[in-house]
């Protein structure tokens, strides 16, 4: 792997952990739902087996009460007496006083079937032609040939039950079947579903005995019942309401419907219910089915927010906890990141401070090395003098006088090199424009007093205006030591020993090249010129070895690179080094 | 002395080539058979040249351009493995421990002297060598 993919943003990546962490807190959560969601479904099948057996309940009190205001008349017979027939009269006070139409709303009438043997009709039929005069006259239908007639002697009201009145009850199975079995078991019984006479509507509807078997005084006995004629759908209605009802209700006797709540006929209906029950019951003999639907009523009470809220909160719940582990992982990837860069960096100036340490601790070396040699040198010399001196020997004082000069003069020049060295990096300069042409000639003076040698020609392919960013002194070194140089290696006879200096800049970087047709740089050594004290040539020009490394050392302070071509033509030095946008364009 | 032994004192410098030439000269030794180089590749074209058939004495010097001491010491034993007339006497301003050692490494080499030189000790270790 490379620094810049180490560096680079890595995908965010979630640990195991935090994995393992959101899949706990969404199985929870699920669970959470689904527990909320069974408990609420549990809730709501309560609600609706509550409101089914209240539908069941509320009917079966209706029925009870019913029942108890047979017996009532049933009592009031009792009361009368075997001897004493029941008149019309009676039958209308009994009426009135149980109040039929407020306290049992939802029976048709109330009414007293009387059991006739065949043989008693006529005395019958006088009786009760004479109770209803206003009958034409009253008749008792159909005529049926049976072993005993149920015949309908009173019904209240008789507004709207007088086609009942006179009616035989034995004419039709169902009837027969369940005053029959009253009769026998002594019992409430009701019929199978019947239309009644006087329904106009002809609707399901039953009859409700009460039987009743009073004895005289030789034992013999008068039978009947007293009835109640249902119209079902009253009944169901008056019993319950509809107001605030979250089922729908049907009821069957078997196979026979007595009361159906269907889509067409009842508000709330739904097509599709979400519970439903069916229950039969025994009632009085019979036994109906009830069936039970949860209605719109129940489907709007029956919206479970609950469970949903708790998913959507646990699911919110969840992103967010996500969100968080995402963000603390890209923060603590940016962290690491960060430390990573920190360190890189820490480590890349640990290296160049050691570099330029290592640097140091060998120019010192080296510089102190260098400089003792030549005093060593100087100090054999004097010895010299004063042994000849001492034996009287003179021919050797002056030369070596000479030889003590020179080497002093070159001490004075390697070190005031070193001193501009150092104070170029002791008190780094800012980079500024500079006009280039007018400096390389300044220099080019210079270097010619320096070596007391003006043969060689300075071509400057330079414009006048033509600027380069780059810190003063630095810059005046550089193009002093590279001058000397073309003016100290000159090749000798060359007939017109020259150095031409060229620079060039783009937005980022300038080139400068300095060529001379000098002696050039013998190959195997080329690659350490610029290394401290080094000397390519061996010929007396008294050089120190520094003035290369000086180029060096001040081109790769400000930044730039130097590098060298040559053959036994001539020398190239190229210099490229940074320039800074805004201060060229400020120009 | 033997007339045969010949010395080659190879400097850069040119006041060091003076000195060391004239102690050899003040201990006696035929100036005719003094000999100077200003770096290593003029001391092997002497040696291989002019110098071939003579025992001679080199005195060393370390930092020289062209070709250091170093470098013509291991060109030197490269190219005349087996040459006994030539022994080399390092002249050096350098009290390196390493470069000391680097110069023993060399078998031709059988002295290491700092300057300036001492002309007695310089004088004694001459005559043992030009005797043995």
């Amino acid at each position: 792997m490379t620094e810049g993919e180490q560096l680079g943003a890595p995908p965010v990546r979630l640990h195991l952990v935090h994995w393992l962490v959101l899949a706990a807190s969404l199985g929870l959560t699920l669970l959470a739902w689904y527990i909320s969601k069974m408990q609420f479904e549990d809730r709501l099948q309560a609600r609706f087996r509550h409101d089914a057996d209240q539908v069941v309940n509320l009917l079966s009190e209706r029925m009870q009460k019913y029942e108890g205001s047979l017996w009532a008349g049933v009592g009031m017979l009792h009361a009368l007496g075997f001897d004493r027939q029941v008149t019309r009269k009676d039958w209308i006070a009994f009426s009135d006083a149980i109040d039929l139409p407020n306290r049992f709303p939802g029976v048709n009438g109330i009414g007293l079937i009387e059991d006739i043997e065949p043989g008693d009709l006529q005395d019958y039929t006088q009786r009760m032609i004479a109770e209803y005069p206003e009958l034409d006259p009253f008749t008792v239908h159909p005529v049926v040939d049976h072993r005993r007639h149920y015949i309908i002697s009173y019904i209240e009201p008789f507004a709207k039950n007088r086609e009942a009145v006179g009616l035989d009850t034995a004419f039709e199975t169902n009837r027969r079947t369940a005053s029959e079995r009253a009769r026998e078991l002594g019992t409430a019984q009701i019929t199978g579903p019947i239309t009644l006479v006087q329904d106009a509507e002809q609707t399901p509807g039953f009859l409700f005995f009460a039987p009743y078997e009073l004895t005289g005084p030789e034992g013999q006995t008068r039978n009947g019942k007293v009835y109640a004629a249902f119209v079902v759908k009253d009944l169901m209605e008056g019993a319950l309401a509809f107001q605030n009802r979250r089922v729908t209700v049907s009821a069957r006797d078997g196979e026979t419907y007595l009361y159906e709540e269907t889509l067409g006929n009842t508000p709330g209906f739904d097509p599709k219910p979400i519970f439903t029950h069916e229950v039969t019951i025994p009632l009085y003999g019979r036994e109906w089915t009830f069936d039970i639907r949860s209605n719109l009523v129940f489907r709007d009470s029956a919206n479970a927010y609950g469970p949903t809220i708790v998913l959507i909160g646990g699911l919110t719940v969840e992103l967010m906890l996500l969100g968080i582990f995402l963000l603390l992982v890209s923060s603590n990837a940016r962290a690491h990141r960060y430390a990573r860069r920190m360190t890189v960096n820490l480590q890349e100036s640990q290296r160049q401070l050691q570099r330029r340490n290592d640097e140091l601790i060998q120019f010192n070396y080296r510089v102190s090395h260098d400089l003792v040699g030549p005093l060593k040198t100087i100090q054999g010399l004097t010895d010299c003098i004063r042994s000849d001196i001492a034996e009287n020997d003179m021919s050797e004082v002056e030369p070596s006088i000479d030889r003590i000069d020179n080497m002093v003069q070159q001490q004075i020049s390697i070190i005031s090199s070193i001193f501009d060295l150092c104070e170029a990096d002791l008190r780094p300069q800012e980079s500024a424009p500079i006009l280039l042409g007018p400096l390389v000639r300044e220099m080019f003076n210079r270097a010619q007093n320096s070596q007391q040698d003006r043969s060689v020609r300075l071509d400057l392919d330079i414009p006048e205006d033509f600027t380069v960013s780059a810190p003063q002194g630095r810059m005046e070194q550089i193009l002093f030591n590279l001058l000397t140089n073309a003016i100290k290696f000159r090749r000798p006879g060359e007939k017109y020993p020259e150095v031409q200096v060229s620079a060039q800049r783009t937005t980022h970087t300038a080139l400068l090249q300095v060529r001379d047709n000098g002696i050039g740089i013998p190959e195997p050594t080329r690659d350490r010129i610029f290394d401290l004290f080094f000397r390519a040539h061996s010929t007396g020009t008294g050089g120190a070895g520094l003035g290369t490394y000086i180029v060096r050392r001040n081109i790769e302070n400000m930044g730039g690179t130097v590098e060298v071509h040559s053959d036994d033509r001539g020398t190239l030095f190229m210099l490229r080094w940074p320039q800074k946008i805004a201060e060229t364009e400020g120009l | 002395m033997t007339a045969s032994s010949h010395f080659l004192v190879v400097d850069d410098n040119e006041a060091d080539r003076f000195l060391n030439s004239r102690i050899l000269r003040k201990l006696g030794i035929d100036p005719d058979c003094i000999h100077v180089a200003c770096d290593g590749a003029e001391a092997l074209n002497l040696l291989e040249g002019p110098l071939s058939d003579f025992n001679t004495i080199v005195l060393l010097d370390i930092n020289m351009p062209i070709m250091n001491g170093f470098e013509f010491l291991t060109r030197w034993e490269s190219r005349n493995a087996g040459r006994q007339g030539v022994k080399v006497l390092m002249v050096t301003s350098s009290q390196d421990d390493m470069d000391q050692e680097r110069a023993n490494a060399f078998t031709s080499v059988v002295g290491y002297l700092t300057k300036p030189l001492d002309r007695e000790y310089f004088g004694t270790l001459i005559s043992s060598l030009t005797q043995s």
